[in-house]
């Protein structure tokens, strides 16, 4: 049906341009339409994906490792075979991606960001199994905080992942020459000549002098999907480490509900939270990514944490729909449909006073958009969702992930993982200690980053035996009464009880509060800064809710502005377990906020 | 003649066991009292003053390895698994070595077979119940955690039916040492005091929990020159299922001990669900062994061990415990109890009672060895296992509707009620019942055999059931087993690890078919073959002819009893009047002492001139007729 569409678009003399807020991009759709119509092959689009990700990789940092050449070119090869044939193994077939470098692919290394797995070779994990089924192609493994544990990028043992997002736009508006394409014929001109976005260097900048941080710790995924080098990348979500991000790139951020993509072969950070996600240009991308991705009834378990969400794509191939959000705006009164009977809730707790005037603007920019296409929006109650609890959900986050980061992190003792340690006196006083032990703790001392030996600290502290029942115990039980604080506001509970006047389908809250702070050379900036954005998307972790951040343009770019500060914020949706396909669609229509 | 099928079981055969008292000296530079331990009763005297002075009070912890092919929460394989590979590192997935990114995923075959050695302990069955991370730091625990079930059990408030243990009795010609203890109740021969102990053939213990978890790897410690030594990790066993049975400390004795175990590696064995193996670690046991006061006003008045959490079943004055651990034989169990009971006595007589301490056995010296002292506990930092949601023991697990219907399905009958039914349904004796049912594929293989025997001897008044079971039962528990362990140990003696068997001694592996061995002994019954004859018979269908039914390789061999008395009368005829042996016939006829001479020498010539076959009782009246017939009158 996109083929069709892009077709008579063809026909017209007009492109349909994948409007994000940050311009009109290469979606996943419009590269299967592309290769479809035989106008580029995947090995042409690979080809060009790696050489922006080759050409950035020195300023941005966004991966820890790039395929080889030979072997993508390879797997396109394949790909190219089969699209000709017209017999693609699903709508990834032959699209670029990219993969958080704690997710196994095999024979590749399985660092997560830590110099404590750099010896270690990969297997293939559900997630790679997925991706290699679908015919996608893999460009390489992207950068991140040190085993998930940062929400600023700068956590990693390869040095500090930097937000392209500001040259990107700068670049636009001065070079009228970004990554914005005209139509698809400067797209394919592009593509095949080897034509890469120019961004102004990060170097020469006058813009910023100190790098802006793309959010962590699916750092390098953002930031790569932000360049062009993958249309979309794997990450995970711990505690908003896809959503923060995506928000501070202006990409779409994708964390499906708790175990809806099997965690086998991911590094574990804190098992009971890990989520596997998506960032990309668009949520149709997200939506066609999360539909191969998702566990499905027809594999076998792959792990104890699985759940299985239904179909989540199924809306991208509507015409219908399609119609009501690409054509042009005039057409309101059919827009309106699509959310009918959605009740969307703003939950008062979350509307808290540090919360900027931008950041403000665009929440009621998205509520206005999702009126628009029929949704009802109402105001949760402070007595349903409390700010009290809402509060609390930080330190029991921290005290949760903390305590499973210790205990999932002690397999590394250094006896079959990381590399050993020169000098015998890098702990100063370590005498009563045995010789397995003095080993262990000098190869923990050396491979670990500062952040992750913090964490494991407060972890072990909060899991003895005299402070378990005060730290874990209440930790446990502020989860759970954020869970039922949300499940109590949402329409499934309500229906269950039979009363539906109250109940709303999903939430809209911002995903950050804050701009991305400046990555200084010395030292991250202030935790408390980065504390505020958590406790947008904590919450939403602990209850292993399915939630999506969606790029909004803020009002002074679109008034001619270059000041990235507040140009792009995430405004994230989120619903009960398993209403991905509702969220999704609703994004969408934020999306088409122009 | 002792058959080695199971040891333990056969040393119980003795009900009335004596009492046997080990003395060693306890004593130490600063007291020369010298201390006798009990091993049955668990008292401490002075052996000078004859005086009761402690009594051990013990509690026991067991892991015993499930028989299963693969790990609890991986794929690998298991020492249990076709493929296994014995060498160092080579049965581990990558789960088992804590490889990051891998997740744990139960086996539902373990979790049935814990189950099952549950229900059998008569515990209270946990519908529901969850794994916790259990974090200490060793070289062979891959994760730096154990996951086990602490706070969750599967199992609780259990019970178990001990036959009480007596060590193998030393054989010494002309004195039948099983009846050394007499025939009457087990009574105190070393001090008359000990009648205030009474010890009964069964006596129960009180299951506190069974809870599901992993083994971990194996350190071998290799001294490498000097004082320098290698420790070398095998994560073969990593990740293996473990059950761990928690007993209440309501042992009292060195050999209460050891029927403890011995009684539950038997049960386990006999349900499938661990091979018992204590030798090869399938069966580890560790002893919290702690001693109080025989006389109430011995006691000073401090609490030991107020954290105790087994303190409500411990007596009024009981010490701090002493954990020994990763104890592998019955031997080992019973010589670390009694060196603990001695050492904590002459601690206290010292004036300085044992701490909360952590011990090891060594079985060269005897003595158990302080590994650490509990003052700083290991604070294990017990977490929810998230990655596990909890054990609903549901249709998914258990492939039934519920626990009950599962239960139903799987739970055989249990050794003792087996035992019992042999002994008064079919009237054998508790010897041979205990033999049978420390095999149970021999159980079914015994009541078929009766059942065939039964049907072979139909119409035949004169034997009855009882007598079948009798004579099956012997010749199952003596000559099949003999058999079956002679070709279990001859097979492949080069390939297989020293002293382990080719196949294990149950009648699964007999050549020779429960149908066979009825028809066999009908045939004995009959008295179509004698004794000697069948057991050429066993040996052929045994070895040779396996297939064949013991009636056709008779009639082939000609290893048929003669019965019929014309056919018996003629040989006799034959014998007596041939030419060799005339004199003999003369001799005869002169009467007096020589007819019962001569009747013998007779007998032997006619039962070789039959080759044996000739019905002994049958022959001996034939050749009286004939004796009366040739030479009549003959007086003796």
């Amino acid at each position: 049906k996109t083929k069709h569409k892009l077709n008579s678009e063809a026909n017209n003399g007009t492109m349909v341009l994948n409007n994000t807020t940050t311009g009109s991009r290469l979606t996943i759709p419009l590269a299967e339409a592309l290769f479809s119509k035989n106008y580029l092959t995947p090995s042409q689009l690979a080809k060009y994906c790696f050489a922006i990700a080759e050409k950035y990789q020195p300023q941005f940092n966004a991966f820890s490792d790039i395929f080889p050449l030979e072997e993508i070119l390879a797997a396109a090869a394949e790909s190219d075979d089969r699209r000709r044939n017209n017999q693609p193994l699903s709508c990834l077939d032959g699209i670029p991606l990219s993969i958080k470098c704690n997710i196994s692919v095999k024979g590749k290394n399985l660092s997560a960001s830590s110099n404590m797995l750099n010896d270690v070779v990969g297997y293939d994990s559900s997630v790679a199994e997925r991706l290699k089924e679908s015919g996608a192609i893999l460009i390489g493994l992207t950068n991140m905080d040190e085993f998930g544990m940062g929400s600023l990028g700068n956590n990693c043992n390869t040095g500090n992942t930097i937000n392209p997002l500001p040259y990107i736009i700068a670049s636009r508006s001065q070079h009228n020459y970004g990554d914005i394409f005209l139509d698809h014929d400067d797209l394919i001109k592009r593509i095949q000549s080897l034509t890469l976005p120019q961004f102004i260097d990060a170097n020469d900048s006058s813009i910023y002098s100190e790098g802006l941080s793309p959010g962590g710790s699916s750092s390098g995924s953002a930031v790569s999907v932000a360049l062009g080098s993958s249309l979309a990348s794997i990450g995970t979500d711990t505690g908003g480490s896809i959503r923060l991000p995506a928000a501070f790139c202006g990409l779409v951020g994708m964390k499906p509900t708790y175990g809806a993509i099997s965690r086998r072969g991911v590094v574990s950070y804190a098992s009971s939270l890990d989520t596997v996600g998506i960032i990309s240009n668009s949520t149709k991308c997200a939506s066609l990514v999360l539909d191969i991705l998702r566990n499905k009834p027809e594999h076998a378990l792959q792990d104890a944490t699985s759940c299985y969400i239904g179909p989540v794509s199924d809306w991208t191939k509507s015409d219908e729909h399609e119609d009501k959000l690409d054509d042009d705006d005039d057409d309101e009164e059919e827009s309106k449909k699509i959310l009918d009977n959605i009740r969307v809730g703003i939950p008062a707790a979350f509307s808290i006073e540090e919360c900027p005037a931008e950041i403000q603007h665009a929440w009621n920019l998205v509520i206005n958009q999702l009126e628009k296409f029929g949704a009802t929006v109402k105001i949760i109650p402070e007595t349903t969702i409390s700010p009290s609890c809402v509060k609390m959900t930080l330190p029991a986050y921290y005290v949760l992930s903390c305590s499973e980061a210790s205990s999932n992190l002690a397999r590394y003792d250094g006896i079959r993982f990381g590399s050993s340690v020169d000098h015998p006196n890098i702990l100063p006083d370590d005498g009563n200690l045995n010789y397995r032990e003095k080993n262990t703790a000098r190869i923990r001392s050396k491979n670990f980053g500062s952040e992750v030996q913090r964490r494991i600290l407060a972890g072990t502290a909060v899991l003895s035996s005299d402070r378990f029942h005060t730290y874990y115990e209440s930790a446990a039980a502020v989860r759970a009464q954020i869970t039922k604080e949300f499940n109590d506001a949402f329409r499934i509970s309500k229906e269950r009880g039979g009363d539906d006047d109250e109940g709303v389908d999903l939430m809209l809250i911002p995903t950050a509060l804050t701009n991305p702070p400046t990555l200084s050379q010395n030292g991250s900036p202030g935790n408390t800064e980065a504390f505020l954005n958590d406790v947008m998307t904590i919450p939403i972790s602990l209850s292993g809710l399915p939630s999506i951040s969606v790029p909004v343009r803020s009002n002074n770019l679109s008034s001619g502005g270059t000041d990235y500060k507040h140009s792009v914020v995430g405004m994230q949706i989120f619903g009960p377990r398993l209403s991905e396909e509702t969220i999704m669609r609703a994004a969408h229509a934020v999306e088409s906020l122009k | 003649m002792r058959t080695l099928l199971c040891k333990s079981i056969l040393a119980n055969i003795s009900n009335n066991s004596a009492f046997s008292c080990r003395s060693l000296s306890a004593a130490t530079s600063s007291t020369s009292r010298k201390l006798v331990y009990n091993r049955d009763t668990g008292i401490i005297t002075d052996d000078t003053s004859s005086q009761q002075l402690y009594r051990s009070i013990i509690g026991i912890e067991i892991h015993a390895q499930l028989a299963v092919p693969t790990k609890l929460f991986s794929s690998g394989p298991t020492k249990h698994h076709p493929d296994h590979n014995l060498d160092a590192n080579t049965s581990s997935s990558i789960h088992d070595l804590a490889y990051p990114g891998t997740l744990p995923l139960l086996s539902k075959s373990s979790v049935q077979k814990a189950l099952i050695s549950a229900a059998a302990l008569n515990c209270r069955i946990q519908e529901l119940s969850r794994f916790e991370r259990k974090h200490y730091t060793y070289a062979d625990l891959p994760f730096g955690y154990q996951v086990t079930q602490q706070r969750w059990p599967l199992a609780t408030e259990g019970l178990i039916t001990c036959r009480r243990y007596s060590p193998p009795q030393p054989k010494t010609k002309g004195n039948n040492a099983r009846n050394r203890g007499g025939q009457s109740k087990v009574s105190g021969n070393s001090s008359s005091q000990e009648d205030l102990v009474e010890l009964s053939k069964f006596f129960d213990v009180g299951i506190d929990r069974i809870q599901m978890e992993q083994d971990t790897g194996k350190t071998t410690a290799v001294s490498i020159g000097g004082s320098k030594t290698q420790y070398l990790i095998d994560f073969n066993r990593a990740g293996s299922a473990l059950i761990e049975i928690v007993f209440k400390p309501q042992i009292h004795s060195a050999h209460e001990a050891a029927s403890v175990v011995s009684t539950l590696q038997s049960l386990l064995k006999y349900l499938g669900t661990c091979d018992g193996k204590m030798e090869e670690g399938s069966l580890r046991c560790d002893l919290n062994v702690s001693i109080y006061p025989i006389s109430p006003s011995d006691f000073s008045g401090d609490e030991a061990d107020p954290n105790n959490p087994f303190k409500k079943y411990l007596p009024k004055g009981a010490g701090n415990r002493v954990e020994v651990k990763n104890l592998n034989s019955l031997r080992q169990i019973i010589q670390s109890a009694e060196y603990e009971a001695l050492r904590q006595t002459s601690q206290i007589i010292n004036g300085s009672p044992t701490g909360r301490e952590t011990r090891t056995f060594d079985p060269k010296s005897g003595k158990t060895i302080m590994i650490r002292e509990k003052g700083g506990d290991v604070d294990y930092r017990f977490m929810p296992e998230p990655d596990l949601p909890p054990v609903r023991l549901n249709r998914n697990i258990l492939g039934k509707n519920s626990v009950q219907e599962f239960l139903d399905d799987n739970l055989p009958e249990l050794p003792e009620e087996a035992i019992h039914r042999l002994m008064h349904v079919y009237g054998i004796s508790e010897a041979s019942a205990l033999i049978i049912t420390s095999d149970r594929p021999a159980i079914s293989f015994f009541v078929d055999s009766v059942a065939l025997c039964e049907q072979e001897l139909k119409g035949d008044n004169q034997i009855d059931t009882v007598t079948v079971s009798i004579t099956i039962a012997n010749w199952l528990c003596n000559d099949l087993f003999a058999l079956i362990k002679e070709s279990a140990s001859k097979k492949e003696e080069k390939e297989s690890l020293e002293g382990a068997l080719n196949h294990p001694i149950s009648v699964e592996y007999s050549n020779v078919s429960a149908e066979q061995l009825g028809s066999l002994v009908a045939l004995i019954l009959n008295e179509t073959v004698s004794t000697t004859q069948a057991k050429k018979l066993l040996g052929v269908m045994y070895t040779e002819e396996l297939n064949s039914l013991p009636l056709d390789i008779a009639e082939q061999n000609n290893w048929k009893l003669i019965s019929n008395m014309d056919q018996l009368k003629s040989l006799c005829r034959d014998v007596i009047q041939h030419g060799k042996n005339a004199k003999q016939l003369e001799q005869y006829k002169l009467g007096g002492k020589n007819v019962r001479k001569m009747t013998k020498f007779f007998t032997g010539k006619i039962m070789a001139e039959s080759r044996g076959n000739a019905h002994p009782e049958l022959m001996g009246k034939a050749l009286q007729l004939v004796l009366k017939e040739i030479a009549p009158g003959v007086e003796e």
